[in-house]
């Protein structure tokens, strides 16, 4: 050892330093440097302020034991012309509330006064983005009926079509699909099939599609921690006639329990076989309804300990 | 140089001995907001913590994502508007015992002791002293203290609608066992 160079000392000496160093941090810099090895994983949620981005169910669902109750409103569009006050004078409106039943799965129910439709879904939430980003994006199945009660204004020997309970009918089966990008940005996109057991061609001629294909695609982004910017766009894919693609733009604003949505969109109905495949308003011309959707969450059962 | 080295040897040596670092992941803190118009309260029960019975360093963390409300809808307000959570996911606390004599680590009982350090959460890192008490059992040390933090110290905004239903004062319940 007596040998040893200046070099080796040197080396040993800041060899030494650095253990040391090393002991001392462990002991009062990092005690959690074992611990903390094991990521957490929750969940990402807050993805939009409530269950809709404008028309569309969004990435958001009703908690298990929460009622949401959806009051949405529309009035007609701003084309109606000084008479109807520009739209003001009519009211089209749907009443409705969801319920979760269970952890990821809510049923909903609404009525509305738009051709009397009373509307009913079931969702299912597939699987969730987690904060570790090994599920990188949400999933959830959406599923429906609709049962229309407006009266006719044919009969079926002049029409030649079917005017029977389930002429009435139609359906639809979404996925929702989207992710939380950041902070304040959130995308979506819904494939969408819908099915209408009558379609509504008015001459003989006409042949519209019984069963649509649609892509809803769908963003927020937050102006303030409780305001948000939404806009929403529903190509249809399929032979719909002279109906136009829904196309919406609005605001959510977060007060405690509520959530207010105000929003311009060129279609009057607010379930899905009325926003996105029976819609004869568009933006070209004026047909620009400006509507609100009201959210009011009710805690029906707690969650335990 | 041999004199050195063993020397160097003892004292790494006797330092890992006599350290000894008590931790856990499954530590609870709870907090609770009172007011007159309604009680909040949530749990968390994954708090990571730490304590070294030589220097009496003591260090936490925790999830905010981790608190668990008995509202749904309460939780989510406070991980997106309150806590802000997706920004900053994590709480830490790192201090130090005052009185690093004040414990006997090898002998059953409660010590009442004083942590003086940094509370950093929601991005906003501050000194706080907390009185607290190291109860040893069985060679195993518990934390627990109780203590009050105001959310505006630390930039949490509440805004003035939802004010009558937060506390400005917050109390804190820390209970954490160490092995």
């Amino acid at each position: 050892m007596k040998e040893l160079k200046p070099l080796g000392k040197a080396l040993l000496i800041i060899s030494a330093f650095f253990f040391t160093q090393q002991l001392y941090s462990q002991e009062t810099l990092d005690l959690l440097a074992g611990l903390d090895n094991e990521e957490e994983v929750y969940p990402v949620t807050n993805e939009f302020k409530t269950t809709q981005v404008i028309n569309l169910p969004s990435l958001m669902m009703t908690d298990i034991g929460e009622f949401d109750l959806k009051i949405n409103h529309r009035f007609n569009p701003l084309n109606s012309g000084a008479y109807d006050a520009f739209g003001f004078d009519v009211a089209n409106i749907r009443i409705g509330g969801e319920y979760g039943i269970a952890k990821g799965v809510v049923i909903g129910l609404g009525r509305s006064n738009v051709e009397k439709q009373t509307d009913a879904f079931l969702e299912c939430k597939l699987f969730n983005q987690t904060t570790d980003n090994k599920i990188p994006f949400t999933a959830i199945l959406y599923a429906g009926s609709a049962y229309t009660a407006q009266k006719y204004t044919f009969t079926q020997t002049e029409s030649g079509r079917d005017v029977d309970f389930r002429s009435r009918l139609a359906y639809t089966a979404q996925l929702v699909l989207g992710k939380k990008l950041s902070n304040s940005l959130s995308l979506q996109v819904s494939p969408t099939v819908l099915h209408y057991n009558t379609t509504k061609a008015n001459t003989s001629d006409e042949k519209f599609d019984n069963t649509l294909m649609a892509v809803g695609i769908a963003a927020r982004a937050k102006i303030t921690t409780r305001t948000t910017f939404n806009a929403e766009w529903i190509p249809v894919i399929g032979n719909n006639g002279n109906y136009k693609n829904a196309l919406s733009i609005g605001f959510d604003i977060e007060t405690g329990g509520h959530v207010f949505q105000l929003h311009l969109t060129n279609s009057r109905g607010m379930s899905p076989y009325q926003y996105i495949g029976r819609n004869d308003q568009s933006w070209g011309d004026g047909g620009i309804h400006f509507g609100f959707n009201i959210s009011r969450i009710f805690n029906i059962v707690n969650h335990e300990d | 140089m041999k004199k050195i080295i063993s020397f160097l040897a003892l004292a790494v040596f006797a330092i890992s001995a006599f350290a000894q670092v008590y931790k856990t992941s499954t530590g609870t803190v709870d907090f609770i907001s009172k007011t007159p118009a309604e009680d909040i309260a949530a749990k968390s029960s994954k708090v990571k913590a730490a304590i070294d019975s030589k220097s009496g360093a003591v260090q936490f963390a925790i999830s905010v994502n981790s608190f668990q409300f008995k509202k749904s809808l309460m939780q989510k307000h406070f991980q997106e508007n309150y806590m802000e959570t997706k920004k900053y996911p994590k709480s830490t606390f790192k201090g130090k015992i005052t009185d690093s004599t004040a414990v006997q680590w090898g002998k059953d009982g409660s010590y009442a002791v004083k942590v003086k350090g940094t509370l950093k959460m929601h991005g906003v890192s501050k000194a706080i002293t907390i009185p607290g008490k190291v109860i040893v059992k069985e060679g195993k040390p518990t934390l627990k203290a109780t203590f009050k933090i105001k959310p505006q110290e630390y930039k949490i905004k509440i805004p003035a609608r939802t004010s009558s239903k937060i506390a400005k004062a917050i109390a804190i319940n820390v209970n954490c066992t160490c092995n």
